[in-house]
């Protein structure tokens, strides 16, 4: 008999919890949709920008033109659509680049490539160098570009692919990863 | 084979050192090359190419050992070698191979610290082999003939 009581008084608290639990769930509150965050919005732009960068010393070290930039508050780095670039050292030009779009640090010291990027020799360059991929990283002033996407570099006749490049402008190196090279026939 | 000079060359390897200067491609690891029926294989190698990257003049491949494998002309089979180091020079179309040089072909084979291959005649001349200083040639006894039928029975 004691035992039949407690299995009812066991039930009745159980059912009295799950009774509970449903009016939880139903009068809890909607949850609140995330604030709407639209694209970072650029403190301002420009049409038909150029920007020169000069190092310390007043030698020019980035000259870029685009159709527009975005100017970003807050590290001030610059959005730059369809750049292209001439990269100098000792106020020589020395490389070329361009892609679809890239971001720029305020002090022009890093670019970021996206998207088409070629950055190539200028064509009196005795040794002629075209790269080809679709994110590149790009240090002007110490003189270096990087990626780990697959890369193609043509040099001369010869076509080069890779999985990944790291490039020492100073010494005129190239590491690549996974080396392909192929060079047509005599 | 003879056409294998007229064919484009492929290499690859796992990394590379490129020195744009200089021309000379540093590889590093499973280094592999390909042209035509011609396939040399070796741990590392340097890839020369002068003139701001117009073609490869030459490949020096080192290995332990370094292999190489050519199809003959006529089809009389493969050509089969290998060595500490393999040089082979574009231009001439000749290779020279150096370091426990052996090579294996249907005509025989041959031992000795230096050979050079002249690819397009198909001449391997051997130097100093070793321990008593002599290239060693080995041609493997002539298959006795098949009997003829009256004499088989």
């Amino acid at each position: 008999m004691a035992e039949r009581r407690t299995w009812l008084a066991f039930a009745v608290v159980a059912g009295f919890a799950a009774a509970t639990q449903w009016l939880l769930w139903l009068f809890q509150p909607e949850p609140e949709a995330p604030p709407f965050i639209g694209p970072l919005r650029p403190e301002y732009s420009l049409d038909r920008f150029e920007l020169k960068v000069f190092k310390d010393n007043g030698q020019l070290s980035l000259d870029v033109n685009s159709p527009r930039m975005d100017r970003h508050g807050g590290d001030g780095h610059f959005m730059v659509r369809q750049p292209e670039m001439v990269i100098l050292r000792e106020g020589l030009p020395q490389w070329q680049a361009k892609a679809e779009n890239s971001r720029i640090e305020s002090n022009g010291e890093r670019l970021e490539l996206q998207g088409g990027v070629r950055f190539y020799s200028f064509p009196d360059d005795p040794r002629p160098i075209d790269i080809r991929t679709e994110y590149l990283t790009a240090f002007p002033e110490e003189q270096r570009a990087e990626t780990d996407s697959p890369v193609t570099l043509v040099q001369g006749t010869s076509i080069l692919r890779a999985s990944g490049l790291r490039a020492d402008f100073t010494t005129s190196r190239l590491q690549l990863n996974d080396f392909q090279l192929h060079s047509p026939p005599r | 084979l003879e056409s294998d000079r007229n064919q484009a060359m492929d290499i690859t390897a796992r990394d590379s050192d490129i020195d744009l200067e200089s021309g000379v491609h540093q590889l590093i690891g499973k280094v592999e090359i390909r042209q035509g029926s011609l396939l040399i294989e070796a741990d590392r190698g340097e890839v020369h190419q002068p003139g701001g990257g117009q073609e490869v003049s030459r490949v020096v491949l080192e290995g332990t050992p370094a292999r190489l494998e050519q199809a003959l002309d006529n089809g009389a089979g493969f050509m089969r070698a290998r060595a500490a180091r393999i040089d082979f020079d574009r231009a001439s179309n000749t290779i020279v191979m150096t370091g426990g040089v052996r090579i294996e072909d249907p005509r025989g084979t041959l031992t000795g610290e230096r050979v050079s291959y002249d690819i397009t005649r198909g001449r391997v001349q051997g130097q100093s082999s070793g321990e008593d200083g002599r290239v060693r040639f080995v041609i493997p006894p002539r298959q006795p003939q098949a009997a003829t039928g009256s004499e088989a029975d």
